[in-house]
């Protein structure tokens, strides 16, 4: 069950989170960080995503810290160009590792709601993947088949590459 | 005789399938073969900058005017309009930067030195008839050409009194009028082609998918973010459907390039998209399903 585990904010860091450009609404600008004595406490981290609940690098049972077993509620706060937002966090801890999350949405306006029934409809998955052979498909969607002249191009700079 | 008909070719780099489901004569086969294949090459010669004899191509030489049709014009008024909503980063000037990353015509992926595009207001303009370069720029319309190309396929059939059909542009699909069925359609995984990750179940839309997984090299693939002039990374594959192809297409790439919220405030769409630790963002209505390990944290 090593993705239940929450990671610690500063690991989460989102590649993208410079290039933002908008005033970061609520796809995922939170970090869950379980702090000492057990409480648990919402911030706003700089990331422009979602994964931060669901990536599991570092577990928190590998840390030196412990914590009480229990369910911990907490309200993440982040601003909108519409004004201050709320969103509600819980989470259960058993033997300091988190083994459920739920977060609810409490916006109050249409266009910040839909942003955080998306996130909630989201934060928790991973995707996976299933061999295109076990499955009835019509059709497959995804990148564009590469040409001829791109592959054989790629071919010859990895030829000179290992030369 | 009639024949429900399939139509396979190459075209813009990459291979297509036009597929009727419902009995057409002989004769109006080849027909629109014709018509389709005629409006490609016209597309080609004029938007296509692996061609040195493109009007685009031409263009990039010497400033000047082409003229636009209103379909057209409805291509680069999209761009317009996304590329003032994503502060410059989604534009039709990208291709000399594409050029220099070394995504050119003979396929060289050897990067040069890199320069940010121009300025649309200092080069391009554009007016329901004519687009105009002022000076000297590489156009490369390649973010929503692929699905230009496809709605006008589309029209193309439906003019000839043809609905119901699929037009595959190498995964990025329009379906019309199946019957009251819906197409399934598979989603690739973006770091294994052999697998999917999700179904999506489309009618009387359009699917366009965009992933960095082909068309990759170095440390870049074929979207570049003309502000940082890197290939973004932190997002792996990006799948949207909306009513037509091309704003599809284009929102596809955007969705590499800028926060989602920013687009969905200005169109119609729903869009899923994957993160490169395999996180999904997927819209409320998105008409699919993933395979995912949610199930274990419950």
């Amino acid at each position: 069950m090593s993705d239940t585990n929450l990671q610690p904010s500063t690991t989460s860091a989102h590649p993208n989170s410079k290039k933002s450009m908008m005033p970061l609404l609520v796809g995922g600008a939170f970090v869950v960080v379980v702090v000492a004595g057990g409480a648990t406490a919402l911030y706003r981290g700089g990331t422009a995503s979602s994964q931060t609940t669901t990536s599991s690098s570092t577990s928190l049972s590998t840390t030196t810290q412990s914590f009480k077993d229990g369910r911990y509620i907490s309200e993440g706060d982040y601003m909108t160009h519409v004004g201050q937002k709320h969103l509600s966090v819980e989470v259960t801890l058993k033997d300091s590792v988190i083994t459920d999350v739920n977060v609810t949405n409490q916006a109050d306006d249409p266009m910040s709601v839909r942003y955080q029934d998306i996130f909630i409809a989201n934060y928790k998955q991973l995707v996976v993947g299933k061999k295109i052979t076990d499955i009835q498909l019509s059709k497959v969607a995804g990148s564009s088949l590469t040409p001829q002249g791109f592959n054989d191009a790629l071919q010859k700079i990895e030829a000179q590459a290992k030369s | 005789m009639t024949r429900n008909f399939s139509l396979q070719f190459e075209a813009i780099g990459t291979r297509w399938r036009v597929d009727v489901y419902e009995p057409v004569h002989e004769r109006l086969c080849l027909q629109i073969k014709e018509k389709i294949f005629g409006y490609i090459e016209c597309f080609e010669s004029t938007y296509s900058r692996f061609r040195t004899d493109s009007r685009i191509s031409q263009l990039a030489q010497k400033k000047g005017k082409i003229s636009l049709s209103s379909d057209e014009y409805t291509l680069f008024s999209l761009y317009e309009r996304l590329y003032r909503l994503t502060n410059g980063i989604f534009t039709p000037l990208i291709g000399n930067l594409l050029v220099e990353a070394g995504y050119d015509e003979t396929y060289s992926l050897q990067p040069s030195e890199l320069h940010s595009p121009p300025d649309w207001d200092n080069v391009l303009s554009v007016t329901d008839t004519t687009l105009e370069l002022c000076s000297p720029a590489l156009i490369d319309i390649g973010a929503a050409g692929k699905g230009y190309l496809i709605d006008r396929i589309g029209e193309i059939l439906h003019a000839e009194g043809i609905h119901s059909f699929c037009v595959d542009g190498s995964g990025d699909l329009l379906v019309s009028d199946l019957h009251g069925e819906k197409l399934e359609v598979g989603l690739e995984h973006p770091l294994d082609t052999t697998q999917v990750i999700g179904i999506v179940r489309i009618q009387n839309e359009s699917l366009c998918a965009s992933a960095g997984n082909r068309r990759k090299w170095g440390q870049f693939h074929h979207i570049i973010d003309p502000h940082t002039l890197e290939s973004p990374s932190a997002i792996l594959a990006t799948f949207v459907v909306a009513k037509h192809a091309m704003l599809a297409d284009a929102l596809s790439t955007c969705l590499f390039l800028v926060p989602s919220e920013l687009l969905l405030h200005e169109f119609s769409f729903e869009y899923a998209l994957v993160r490169d630790d395999l996180s999904l963002e997927v819209s409320p209505k998105f008409p699919g399903h993933f395979f995912t390990s949610a199930s274990s944290i419950d």
